[in-house]
Formats: structure tokens, sequence, C-alpha cells
């Protein structure tokens, strides 16, 4: 694996987590969670408060470093060399993560220099198109509407051109409309690169459930069942939900 | 390459910074006016005592006092820009060494400092000091004052860091800042003092006191370098 | 080795407190009695007393007695706070809790060490110099030094994750430790105009003043150790508390995974079964359903209601048969 495009594609799983635990004293937030998703997977994270998600989330951005286990990401080992996968990973959070008193476009000129030295001019244009904000390039963000924000957010993510895109709660504060341009257009970045893998927190059964191609249950820290969407029809997912929920997990 | 690029990161991280606060000038105008309302104070506590008072004599403190007044209401909005929206995260998500996140911010909070004083450090000494007679060696002051300000961005970065997502941040950073940064105080105020008086044979206390101040910058801004990585992470 | 070890300083513990606080009794008895007066500043005027039929020009010193107690404790501190400092770094490096809960608790021997010698600092300025407090070096840096331990508390007050709550306090306790002697020397190095350093003798004791000052050194570390030791098996024994707790709520929850998995498993079955009809159905040779043989005759059922079924699991069982945690 020489330059960082080695990384994707090839029969290289995007996501091997195995027996992560994160633990401080005696609280556990993570107990053992393990699992595996291929390249191209759009994987949806369900589970109650205090689950463990927003944990295992941190830990898959390497943001944050488990107790034991293992992680690999895209064949790469997290723990051991985390700086060679961040230029791969991208993060959309229910925070903006943008700067109000910058435009648009300074936004994404600064993130990009993060990544490459220097503003990458063509990615910034593409990315501002895709997003349809290319008529709001000039105006400081704290002017754009919490929807306008997110979708920005989805360019800022993808600034760097990552295998993995890592979403925490997007849809919060959002509005149904906002919620239906959000969704059209990852559904847009993913046909436009159909390696690239998603992993979403998301507290929503409906909309996690709609986008996802793998779902999986986290209860107090451990896997309790990860699905492929297809082999499971939506109610009886529900149910099996609202199981795990509602048996004093939470 | 590497250290190319850590440059270049470095560079857009300071710029950022710099062109929100062009941009808003939020920070500048309300460090400004905070020192404004500080100098008014020192005005009614020496009102009084008018003429009969040498106020060069204690002249240094007073400019310190202010300076590290003013500091910390800056460090904490510096800091607080980061995590409002969460950009911290995007910023630590990308592949740049925390190092460079500590240096950038603690440059930018030094450039702001130095710009409130070069506004303020002349306001005091109009009224202050218009009638005293100032020692020709008084523009010494400007060495201690940037060892010292130097010190109080660093420190006052990493500790910020700490305290901005607490409650009543502010009075924490005051709490775990001002024992911190009291030897730096301390020496500062003795050049500085020394610089104001100008009288002879003292101007080796001058340069030991600027001497110790600077190996203070040094010694503490080494630690909070190393640490950084450990509390922005966090 | 390591658990024989703090069984062996625990069981020392006590009677090192015992023994600490002897000497430092005897320490306090040998002041009063074997130690010599020692020689202050000058009396006022140039004026002279007669004592005990000799001429005596300057002070002698009863408030100097305090220094046998102050410095001890101020010593004692000082080790407090370097070892707040080198769990702190132990702690940065590998994450443990147990590193972080032994900081705080030297932390916590450092403030009363300092408290005592902020107090005893103060008594002796004020029986030396007439006054309450004087802005020399060691009392200065003591206050400092105060004010950081009461500092540290104060962070750990205001962060609620625990694992931030230990990486911060331990930054600041490093922090504290490096700054400590900084302000010590700045205070000494920096000539202040209006109060002069006052170098007391430090070094160089005469013997009958070496005895009971290495009494109240040796003492006070004892029982300082005593103390440390002491507070940390009870904020232990705390946590084996809270883990048992968690423990208890852990095994309710361990039963709604298993309940969860066993109706994932009822679920893929349906799946299976959905399969198997619909190749069934658009098999192009009737006889030949390419389908699983055990499920063949399988009824058919409403997924849904086969999921509530399978959901609705019966209470867990009293007894605990499940695998040690």
């Amino acid at each position: 694996m020489t330059a960082e495009g080695g990384l994707r594609g090839g029969a290289v799983l995007a996501v091997e987590v195995d027996g992560l635990v994160k633990q401080f004293g005696n609280r556990r937030a993570l107990d053992g969670a393990s699992f595996s998703l291929e390249q191209g997977a759009f994987l949806s994270i369900f589970g109650p408060n205090g689950a463990g998600k927003t944990t295992l989330l941190r830990i898959l951005a390497t943001l944050s470093r488990p107790t034991r286990g293992t992680v690999r990401l895209l064949g790469v080992d997290a723990l051991e060399e985390p700086e060679r996968l961040r230029s791969q990973i991208g993060l959309i959070s229910h925070k903006s993560m943008l700067y109000g008193d910058l435009t648009a476009y300074e936004n994404l000129a600064f993130f990009s220099s993060l990544y490459d030295g220097a503003p990458n001019r063509a990615r910034i244009d593409e990315l501002l198109r895709i997003v349809e904000l290319d008529h709001r390039r000039n105006d400081c963000v704290r002017t754009f509407s919490r929807g306008m924000q997110q979708r920005l957010s989805i360019a800022r993510a993808l600034v760097n051109d990552p295998a993995l895109v890592l979403l925490d709660e997007p849809y919060s504060g959002l509005d149904p409309h906002a919620v239906e341009l959000f969704d059209e257009l990852i559904g847009r970045v993913r046909t436009e690169r159909p390696d690239r893998t998603f992993v979403m927190v998301s507290h929503d059964l409906e909309k996690g459930f709609r986008m996802c191609s793998h779902a999986l249950i986290l209860a107090r820290g451990q896997v309790v069942v990860m699905a492929e969407k297809n082999r499971v029809r939506r109610d009886a997912f529900r149910d099996l939900y609202l199981a795990t929920v509602g048996m004093g997990v939470a | 390459m590497a250290k190319l690029s850590a440059w270049r990161q470095y560079k857009a991280l300071l710029a950022k910074d710099v062109r929100q606060e062009l941009r808003t000038r939020e920070m500048l105008v309300s460090m400004g006016v905070y020192a404004v309302l500080v100098l008014t104070v020192y005005g009614a506590a020496l009102a009084q005592v008018g003429d009969r008072l040498q106020v060069v004599s204690f002249a240094a403190g007073l400019l310190w006092a202010l300076i590290v007044f003013t500091s910390l209401l800056g460090l904490n909005r510096s800091f607080g820009r980061e995590t409002e929206t969460g950009c911290l995260d995007g910023i630590l998500l990308a592949p740049v060494d925390r190092a460079v996140v500590f240096l950038a911010k603690a440059t930018t909070n030094l450039l702001f400092l130095l710009i409130v004083e070069v506004v303020v450090v002349p306001l005091f000494f109009l009224f202050f000091l218009s009638g005293a007679e100032l020692a020709p060696t008084t523009p010494l002051i400007a060495l201690p004052l940037l060892v010292g300000t130097v010190g109080v961005a660093g420190m006052g970065t990493l500790l910020s860091t700490m305290t901005i997502n607490t409650r009543g941040k502010d009075v924490l950073l005051a709490i775990l800042f001002i024992p911190v940064v009291f030897p730096l105080l301390y020496a500062c105020v003795s050049a500085t003092g020394v610089a104001f008086m100008g009288v002879e044979g003292t101007f080796g206390t001058f340069w030991t006191s600027c001497g110790i101040a600077f190996g203070y910058d040094i010694v503490m801004i080494a630690a909070a370098w190393g640490l950084y990585e450990f509390v922005v992470s966090a | 080795m390591e658990a024989h070890n703090k069984a062996l300083a625990d069981k020392l513990a006590l009677p090192l407190l015992a023994v600490g606080a002897l000497l430092v009794i005897a320490c306090i008895v040998m002041t009063f009695t074997t130690a010599p007066l020692v020689q202050g500043a000058a009396l006022s005027d140039g004026a002279s007393a007669v004592i005990g039929g000799t001429v005596v020009t300057t002070k002698l010193l009863l408030s100097q007695k305090i220094f046998y107690l102050h410095v001890p404790v101020a010593v004692a501190s000082m080790v407090a706070m370097f070892f707040t400092a080198l769990y702190g770094v132990r702690f940065l490096m590998t994450r443990e809790s147990r590193f972080d809960l032994r900081s705080r608790v030297a932390t916590t021997v450092a403030l009363v060490f300092v408290l005592a010698t902020m107090v005893s600092g103060i008594f002796w300025t004020r029986f030396e110099w007439g006054v309450w407090w004087v802005w020399e070096p060691r009392l200065t840096t003591y206050f400092i030094l105060m004010l950081l331990v009461i500092g540290y508390f104060i962070l750990r007050n205001a962060i609620e994750d625990s694992e931030r709550r230990a990486t911060f306090a331990a930054v600041f306790g490093i922090v504290a430790f490096i700054d400590a002697p900084i302000s010590f020397m700045v205070t000494r190095l920096v000539p202040s105009s209006i109060h002069p350093v006052v170098f007391r003798t430090d070094s160089g004791l005469p013997p009958n003043m070496l005895a009971p000052f290495l009494c109240g050194l040796f003492g006070m570390l004892m029982v300082a150790f005593a103390l440390y030791r002491l507070t940390l098996a009870v904020y232990e024994q705390a946590e084996v508390v809270e883990e048992l707790k968690e423990q208890l709520e852990e095994q309710d929850a361990h039963w709604s995974v298993v309940a969860a998995e066993r109706a994932m498993r009822g679920l893929e079955v349906i799946a299976d079964d959905a399969d198997a009809d619909a190749e069934r159905i658009f098999a192009e040779d009737p006889e030949d359903t390419g389908v699983i043989p055990e499920h063949a005759s399988r009824p058919e059922t409403d997924p849904a209601t086969a999921a509530a079924r399978a959901a609705a699991i019966p209470a867990p069982p009293s007894g605990s048969s499940r695998t040690e945690r």
C-alpha cells in the first residue's frame, strides 16, 4: 500500500472490529463489540442511549482509542497507524463542524488545506455543485439554515475524498424537506463512488433502515445483532429493536 | 514532505483564525474595551492620591495586572470558536499533528494579545504617567512585555483547552491560570519596574528577570507542547 | 509482585502512622528541651538585654522552633506533589484509572501538608517579624502551591466524564509540579526591593539541632506515607462497592442480549422460509424445489407475529447460572 489510493478497492474489508472494549474504571462503554463490513456497504447502527454507539463511531474515526480489542480500517490497523488512515476518513456529525464567520468556500478551503497543504479548488467547486450550494459559496455559514449547513457539512466531510464516511446522528434538527435533500445527496454521493463505505449512527429507525444495506443493533456495549437489510423484514427488525430497547437495557 | 505539510497546516490554521477575527473583530474589540474598563477602575483607585503618589514606582504591577485580566477574557473566546460547532473534531480528524494545533492556537492568542497591548500600553501612559518623569530606559519595557506575553499565550492556550467545555469556564480558567503564570508575572513585573524607574546599577536585575521569564517560557511551553496532545484529544 | 508489595504497604500503614506520630512528638519535645536557641535578628536600636547573666544583643528566637515542624511538613508536601506528577505521567502513558486514583490521593495528602506549611509559615512570620504576612520566597511559593492544589480539585470537580477528568487532572498535576519549583526560584532570584530575602540556617545544622530536625522530618514523611496508603485503601474500597453495583445492573442487561439473539435467530428462520417459498413458487420443475429439506414442512406464519412471539421472552431466571463476566 503506497499512496492513500492504495487503501481502497480490492477485497479488503472496510471495517474489521474485534473484541472492542472501552472501559474506564468501572464503566464500560463498549464490552466486546465485534463486526466486519465490506467496502461499499452502508451500515446503520442502532441502539438505546448509553449503548456505546457514539463511542464506537469515535473509535472508528480514530478520535478515540479503545482499552482493548482491534480495529482495522481498509486493512490498516487503526491503533498502530491512525495518521495514515485520517486522510481516508470523513465525519458528518449533528454539529455542523463549520466556522460560522467564514464563507462556504473558505470553510471548505480551510479543511482542504489541512489535508493537502493547499486548497484543492477543483474539488471544492465540484463539491459545492454536488451539494447545490454553489450559489451561496461566498456567504457566511452563519446565514445558512440548518439544512444548508448540514449539506455543506457533507461537502466538508468529502473534501478529502474519503473511503470511509461516518455519520453521527446527521438528521437531528432537520425538517422533513431537509431530510429528503440530505438523503438524496447521500444517495448521489454513493453512486458517484460505489466503493465508498458509510457507517451511520442514528436514533431514527425509519431513516436509518431506509438508507442502509446492513443494520446493527448495539446494546450495553455489545453487538446484539448484525444483519444484511434484505435478509430481514423491516417491521420484524423494528420489533427486534424495540425488544432490545424495552428490556431494561437503557 | 511531512515537514512542509506541517508548516502549511500551521499557516492554514493561523489564516483561518486571523480571517475570522478580521471579519468580526469580536475578540480584539472585547479585549480592548475590557482593558479600557480596567484602566477606568484604576482611575477611580488612584484618583484620590493624584500627585502625591509616584505612580511610576508601581506602574509595572498595574500594567501587568491589566494584561493578565485582559488575556483571561480573550483566551476562552479564542478556543470557544472551535468547540461551539464541533470544528475541533474536524481539525483532529485531519492528519494534523496535535502539536501544530497547539502552536497555531498559541500564535493566534499571542498575536491578538500583542495587538491589544500595542493599543492599551500607550493608553496607560496617557492616563497615569502623563505628568511623570519617565526614565530614558522606559522603551526597554518592550522586552519583558514580549517575553511575558509569549508565556501567557502558551500556558493560556493549554489551560483554556481544558476549561472550554466546563461549566463556569471563565472562573475555572482564572483559578488555574493565575497560579501557573505567577512566576512569569513576578519576573516580568520586576523587569518592567526596573525599566520604568531607570535607576543606575539596577539593570542587573532587569536582565536576570528577563532571563528567568525567558527560562519560564522555554520550560513551560515545552511542557505544554508535549502535554497538549493528551488534552486536545480527550 | 505488585500485589505483594501492596499488601505489605497496607499492613505497614497503621504502624507507620503510629511510629511517625511518635517521632513527631519526640521532635516537638526535643525542640523545646535539647535544641539550642538560635540567634536571630538584631534587637532594635542596638539595645541589649541581660538574660541569665549574659548580654544579649540579638533576638533569641523561640519562634524559630517552628522551623522543626515547618520544614518537615513542607518537604512532605513536595514529596506528595512529586507523586501526583509521577502518577499523572503513568496515567497518561497507560490510561489505567488506578494511576489516576493514586494521583488524586497523593494530591489530597499534599493539600493537607501544604495547608500545614502555610499555617506554620504564617505563625513563624508573625513571631519573627511581627507581621502576619510577608511576600518572601517560602511563603509566596507555598501560597502558589496551595492555589495550584486547590485548583486541581476544582478542575476535577468541573469535569463530568471520568476519563477526561483523569486526563486533565494528570496534565494539570504535572504542570503544577513543574511550576512550584520555578515559583520558588523566581522569588529567590529576583531581588525584591522592599522585602529582603531571609536566608535561614537551612544547612550545616549543629548536632543538637540535627536530632530533633531529623526526627521531625522522618516522622512527617512516615505520617504522609501512612495517610496516603490509608486514604488509598478507603477510595479503593469505595470503587469496589461501585463495581458491585454495576455488576448487579449488568446481570439484568445480559438477559436482554440473550433474548434479542434468540429473537434474531427466529427472524432468520423466517427469512429462510420466505426464500424457500419464493424458490418453490418460481422453480421451473415443480418437483425440483432446491429447498433445504428440514425447512420444507414448516408451517407458514406471519413474520410479525413470529417476531413478537420470539420477542415475548419469559423473565430472566433468578439463579445466576450465567458465565463469569
